[in-house]
């Protein structure tokens, strides 16, 4: 009767661990997926991958450059272009003649399942009519109408830059832990894409745009 | 390239030596050492109830950039368990380095454990300067505190967060 009970209170020893196994496991791919699916890139230390979401396959190479989303590039009124990467060279915000801006657009490193011909470009704003254009992308109505509907002509100061975001764990997992998951492994960072323009008074009408295409208004 | 960003220790003696721990991996811990080194934490155990050395770490950016900004820093997951472990840090900012003591110092709050909204860390000394040139910014001074209620081993994970503007 004894050796009955002990091998009951084995049982339930050996259940309750795999119930916690389990549940450590589904609660594990459930937070990945929602972290691919905002765009959150995962980074493994020893083997330098980088897990995206599937949407983001496959990268260009073109524009592979800088391991960012997306890049901008300002078309200028005379028909010349700046892009942030040519090659090995980088431009930055300092870099733009802002007398002669046209537009400014962000492109993909991805392509966008869609039927538009400018599948690369997933924003552009209009620096004469302070008009945005969503040609990929998920923006919502209310971007759409804050963004799309007014005109906004006269002096505008560019607001254009990435906002990042870097998070990786600190400590020790004990080593008979370690054998089966790594914890230390993985970093994760995450960017955001901001476009838009300030005019005198203080008004600012901008967008950020996530890793995964979201396009929300910029209101910080 | 992009901005490139590290983080840097800075630790010894006033003015004190700094040493670039890279991005990833286990970059530091909490021990009863004042060094650069993630690997003799079991050496200098900090007992229940004690606290850590303070940990004075710096992000450092190089490479091409219009600007840096808007650096805030966060927890985004505390150790679990947390029993008799809490993180504190030097909520103003200290804009010049001091020795490293195991006492109560620079770290006086808790490290906060959301997104700030604002700007947390300076940059020239001041929380909206931002940097315009490669350079570091102001200090995180980290400090593990503890209980007597704090359980015998290594502490399991803390996940912390950096976020910045570039342009």
């Amino acid at each position: 009767m004894e050796e009955q009970k002990k091998i009951e209170s084995q049982n339930n020893k050996i259940d309750e661990l795999l119930r916690k196994r389990q549940e450590g496991m589904f609660n594990f791919s459930e937070a990945t997926k929602g972290l691919l699916s905002m765009g959150v890139k995962i980074g493994k230390r020893s083997t330098g991958d980088i897990t995206v979401p599937e949407s983001y396959e496959p990268y260009l190479d073109k524009f592979n450059f800088s391991n960012l989303e997306f890049e901008w590039q300002v078309n200028y009124t005379d028909g010349t272009i700046l892009r942030q990467f040519e090659g090995e060279i980088q431009h930055n915000f300092k870099d733009i003649d802002h007398t002669k801006i046209k537009n400014v657009e962000y492109i993909s490193n991805f392509g966008w399942q869609t039927d538009m011909d400018e599948k690369r470009i997933i924003v552009r704003l209009n620096w004469e009519t302070g008009m945005f254009e969503f040609l990929n992308g998920f923006a919502s109505q209310e971007v759409k109408t804050k963004c799309c509907m007014n005109p906004l002509t006269g002096e505008k100061k560019l607001i254009l830059f990435s906002r990042k975001r870097l998070s990786q764990a600190q400590g020790e997992a004990r080593s008979e832990l370690r054998e089966f998951v790594d914890m230390m492994d993985e970093f994760f960072f995450y960017n955001r894409f901001i476009l838009g323009y300030e005019v005198p008074g203080g008004e600012k009408i901008a967008v950020i745009i996530e890793p995964n295409g979201d396009i929300k208004l910029f209101d910080n | 390239m992009a901005a490139t960003f590290a983080w840097a220790q800075t630790y010894g003696t006033s003015p004190g030596t700094v040493a670039s721990l890279g991005i990833s991996g286990n970059l530091f811990n909490f021990k009863r050492a004042d060094d650069a080194t993630a690997a003799n934490y079991s050496t200098y155990p900090i007992s229940a109830g004690e606290k850590s050395y303070e940990v004075w770490l710096r992000a450092k950016f190089t490479g091409t950039f219009n600007k840096i900004d808007n650096v805030q820093f966060w927890k985004s997951t505390d150790f679990s368990p947390n029993t008799g472990l809490s993180v504190k840090w030097a909520p103003s900012i200290p804009s010049a380095y001091s020795t490293p003591v195991t006492g109560v110092n620079k770290c006086v709050s808790a490290v906060p454990t959301s997104d700030p909204g604002t700007p947390n860390v300076k940059c020239r000394n001041g929380l909206t300067s931002g940097l315009v040139a490669s350079g570091y910014t102001g200090y995180i001074v980290l400090q593990l505190v503890t209980t007597s209620a704090a359980a015998a081993g290594d502490t399991s994970l803390a996940t912390f967060t950096l976020n910045y503007d570039e342009s």
